[in-house]
């Protein structure tokens, strides 16, 4: 799915804990989220902490869209 | 001797041709047009007792009654087999006779769900007829040419099938290469797609029994690519196609970014039914002035992960609350107004690009600049 | 190392006064076994139940199948660490009885169905239909502890296990099989040498294999000789999975018997690994990594057989390990079973590195057992979404009858385009 929309011209970043398994399908901005059942955050932290650790993986994310992209 | 009873269309059954396309479902006596030389194939073990008929249009029209209709004159006529067509190319005659089987039967062995009548049924079309696609899953469809030139030699196969499928006396199971599993319970054992019998195949995998055990096919198969001579997969590798990624997003102070997800979260309720395993379509749901995703309006409907995560908090998948934020402080452009949602287990790549393709298409519509996708 | 399997074929097994066996018949005093298993202090009570193949007879709830195992004394016993305590597998002589099951069945939380017929079409699609079982169905003490209650029921089928196969004590066998394997590299130079990877359900209670008594849901990937998994090293207690490998499976282990039926004609076998399906993306990298390093440096493997232990994730701990064994430049093969629901593609994951598999079959796929029965022990009803009665003709997708799909290699079941 992220390869589709990246080769129809839009950057798609795919955050996903199955790193290897998006590689293998050929996408091309992978990020490691979090855990499996919750990429973009954490039941053991408390509400606040959580979310600043959702801005945290959501800036990353944003920043793999950008133009110098990590894209190999 | 075994009943057998045989749809065709109206030009078949000699009753017209394109003016008659709106006949009702009829029965006659017996066999009739292509049904006589299917008798001759046949000999004396199986008889066409009835051949039923609608008219091609009469049956796109009303679809549901006209198969209705057709079951009833089948079941009067009792058989033991429903055979239907060959409809070779044509599109109308081939999704009757799909209809028709469907609601009628299925593979031997595995008695298609929901048939009212549950008897073996076999029809004819070629791979191209949309009634192939609809059915070849469920029910055996005899490969035909696009034109009724080869209708002797598809009678010839349908005729060596059916007799198989009466036959009380099958082939027993056991070992010997590609028996087909599905059949060993079944009332034709031994009649299995794709071979030398010129059924269509099924699609996707089946499971068959082979000589050997997977650990010596395993071993030999390691032996092979160690001396690195021809060898040969048993779950062949999909096609890795590489691609260029789209450019970056330059400034995202003024970009749109959307978001997708293939974590099955959607509105408590499914309103669209989005399946938990093997989806075929994806929703797209509005954010409105949603400052976040709450737990008493969003779960997800994925079935291959520990769902309780999200439902306690949708944002752990879809982040919208801190990319309001974002929004607000100026780092971040804006949202496209939709979220697209879909589950990503056992569905095909195939299925799975065509959703892409249909979203990206939504997307550009709205200039949107780049996708975080998120998945399970 | 040096193991030898002392075979008692059984051609029949009946009750009878005394627990015996004698040319091929098996007899057992039925209140003598069941005094036995209720020394188990969370079993209140065991209904015990022969089948036979041909009887019109269907086990539900299968939650493990054992081979009946005896070993003297001052060698150890048959399970140590599981049943027995520590002692080393796979040396000296263990007793097997040949062709005949025990069963084990009970209504566990999260069970997957698993069935066992003895006519018909589910018999013919595994083993298990086709050999005679002693079934034991233990009731729970009221107030157990419903995981502690599992590993009771395992234990119960290890027991009468070895309760059946100390009737040869002192018997000849009818024939000896030594597996002696040195696993050095200089026993046959010019041959491939050809490691296993062995990947383990992993999960906890009632999901796991136990690997010496002790659960692999925290091991880190570990060298073992092959022998030990073939005399009682390893233990099933996985009933919540639907593609189950029964401890009697793995006493027999087909990937590791063609390796040691190889060795030294076509192939040099060089060892194996025993490694977890973990439950982190992280731990799964991790673990295909100390695979990886282990089945190079320390087997000292040029080519690998990996098989795995589940489906889904399992996909991704197969992939990760081929190509962390690839990369250490070891050839591999992969043995997979399918989950293809439809269309869809066979497994989670395949990375590029993977074009060497071999398939066990498509697990979801349904097969229509059509023979009534006449006997069903184990429960009134299938466990999960399998509509049917219970005696009757029932539509099952083919990895409920435990047998029919074996991950590790022993059946000659396959998957292919249709």
């Amino acid at each position: 799915m992220a390869k589709e929309l990246e080769r129809a011209g839009i950057p798609t970043v795919h955050v996903t804990n199955l790193v290897s398994v998006s590689e293998n399908t050929g996408a091309k901005r992978i990020m490691s989220g979090r855990a499996i059942p919750h990429v973009f955050g954490d039941p053991s932290l408390d509400a606040d902490e959580e979310r600043r650790l959702r801005r945290r993986l959501v800036e990353q994310a944003l920043d793999m869209l950008r133009e110098q992209d990590n894209a190999p | 001797m075994k009943r057998i009873v045989h749809y065709v269309n109206q030009f078949f059954a000699g009753l017209g041709g394109e003016e008659s396309a709106g006949l009702p479902p009829g029965v006659l006596e017996g066999a009739v047009g292509p049904g006589r030389l299917l008798q001759t194939l046949l000999g004396e073990g199986a008889g066409i007792v009835a051949t039923v008929y609608c008219g091609d249009d009469h049956f796109s029209e009303n679809e549901e009654e006209a198969t209705a209709r057709l079951l009833d004159l089948v079941k009067e006529a009792e058989p033991d087999l429903l055979f239907a067509g060959p409809a070779f190319g044509s599109g109308r005659y081939g999704l009757a006779c799909a209809g028709l089987c469907r609601a009628a039967g299925g593979w031997p062995g595995t008695p298609a769900v929901g048939a009212e009548l549950s008897i073996p049924v076999l029809t004819a079309m070629s791979p191209s007829n949309p009634g192939a696609d609809l059915i070849r899953r469920d029910i055996p469809v005899v490969a035909t040419g696009e034109s009724s030139g080869d209708m002797r030699a598809v009678l010839e196969r349908s005729a060596v099938l059916i007799a198989k499928m009466l036959s009380a006396e099958a082939a027993a199971p056991g070992n010997e290469e590609g028996l087909d599993i599905s059949s060993t319970a079944g009332i034709a054992r031994g009649v299995a797609p794709g071979g030398e019998e010129g059924l269509l195949p099924r699609g996707g995998r089946w499971n068959t029994r082979v000589s050997r055990r997977a650990a010596e096919r395993a071993v030999d198969l390691l032996l092979a690519k160690l001396a690195g001579g021809p060898m040969e997969t048993e779950i062949p590798l999909p096609p890795f196609q590489e691609i260029d990624p789209a450019p970056g997003i330059r400034d995202l102070g003024h970009a749109k970014v959307a978001l997708v997800t293939t974590g099955g979260l959607v509105p408590r309720g499914n309103p669209d039914g989005i399946k938990s395993y093997l989806s075929t379509h994806f929703g797209a749901y509005h954010l409105e002035s949603r400052e976040q995703l709450a737990a008493d309006d969003f779960e997800s409907v994925h079935g291959g992960f520990f769902t309780a995560a999200v439902n306690e908090d949708p944002n752990r998948l879809i982040p919208l609350d801190v990319l309001r934020d974002a929004v607000r402080e100026g780092s971040l452009g804006g949202l496209h107004e939709y979220f697209y949602s879909t589950t990503g287990n056992g569905t095909p790549v195939e299925t799975a690009a065509d959703m892409a393709r249909d979203i990206a298409a939504s997307l550009e519509e709205d200039s949107v600049d780049g996708v975080i996708l998120t998945s399970a | 190392m040096d193991f030898e399997l002392a075979h008692y074929p059984v051609r029949s097994l009946s009750w009878g006064a005394h627990t015996e066996y004698r040319e091929g018949e098996l007899v057992v005093n039925r209140d003598a076994l069941r005094a036995e298993l209720v020394t188990e202090p969370l079993i209140d009570d065991v209904e015990l139940s022969i089948v036979v193949p041909g009887d019109r007879a269907r086990v539900l709830h299968v939650v493990d199948i054992v081979e009946p195992r005896w070993k003297a004394p001052e060698n150890g016993n048959p399970f140590p660490g599981s049943l027995g305590p520590l002692a080393q597998c796979g040396i000296g002589r263990t007793h097997a009885l040949d062709g005949v099951a025990v069963v084990t069945s009970g209504s566990l939380p999260r069970s997957e169905e698993a069935i066992i017929d003895m006519c018909g079409p589910g018999s013919e699609l595994s083993r298990f239909g086709q050999m005679p079982g002693l079934v034991v169905l233990p009731r729970a003490r009221e107030g157990a502890d419903p995981g502690e209650f599992g590993l009771a029921l395992m234990r119960a089928g290890l027991r009468a296990a070895v309760f059946l196969a100390q009737t040869t004590q002192g018997v000849e066998p009818a024939r000896t099989e030594a597996f002696s394997l040195d696993l050095g590299r200089n026993a046959s130079p010019d041959l491939p040498r050809v490691g296993y990877l062995s990947f383990a359900y992993s999960h906890g209670i009632g999901r796991q294999k136990l690997f010496y008594g002790k659960s692999t849901r925290d091991i880190v990937p570990s060298v073992v000789h092959p022998n030990e998994l073939l005399d009682g090293a390893l233990v099933n207690d996985g009933y919540t999975k639907p593609t189950k490998n029964a401890t009697h499976d793995i006493l027999n282990h087909p990937m590791i018997r063609e390796l040691h039926r190889r060795h030294d004609q076509d192939l040099a076998f060089a060892g194996m690994v025993l490694a977890n399906h973990c439950a982190t993306y992280d731990d799964k990298a991790e673990t295909a990594w100390h695979a990886a390093r282990l089945l190079r440096h320390v087997v000292e493997a040029d080519a690998v057989v990996i098989t795995k232990d589940g489906g889904g994730q399992a996909d991704v701990d197969l992939m990760l390990a081929c190509r962390a064994c690839e990369e250490a430049g070891l050839r591999t093969v992969l043995v997979a079973k399918e989950e293809s629901g439809g269309d869809g593609p066979a497994l989670v994951d395949v990375a590029p590195q993977a074009d060497a598999m071999v398939s066990v079959g498509n697990c979801p796929e349904k097969v229509c057992l059509d023979e009534s029965m006449e006997v069903v022990i184990g429960g009134d009803a299938f466990l999960g979404a399998i509509q049917g009665e219970p005696a009757g003709t029932v539509e099952i997708p083919v990895q409920n009858i435990i047998g029919a799909i074996d991950p590790i290699g022993g059946s000659t079941l396959t998957a292919r385009p249709g």
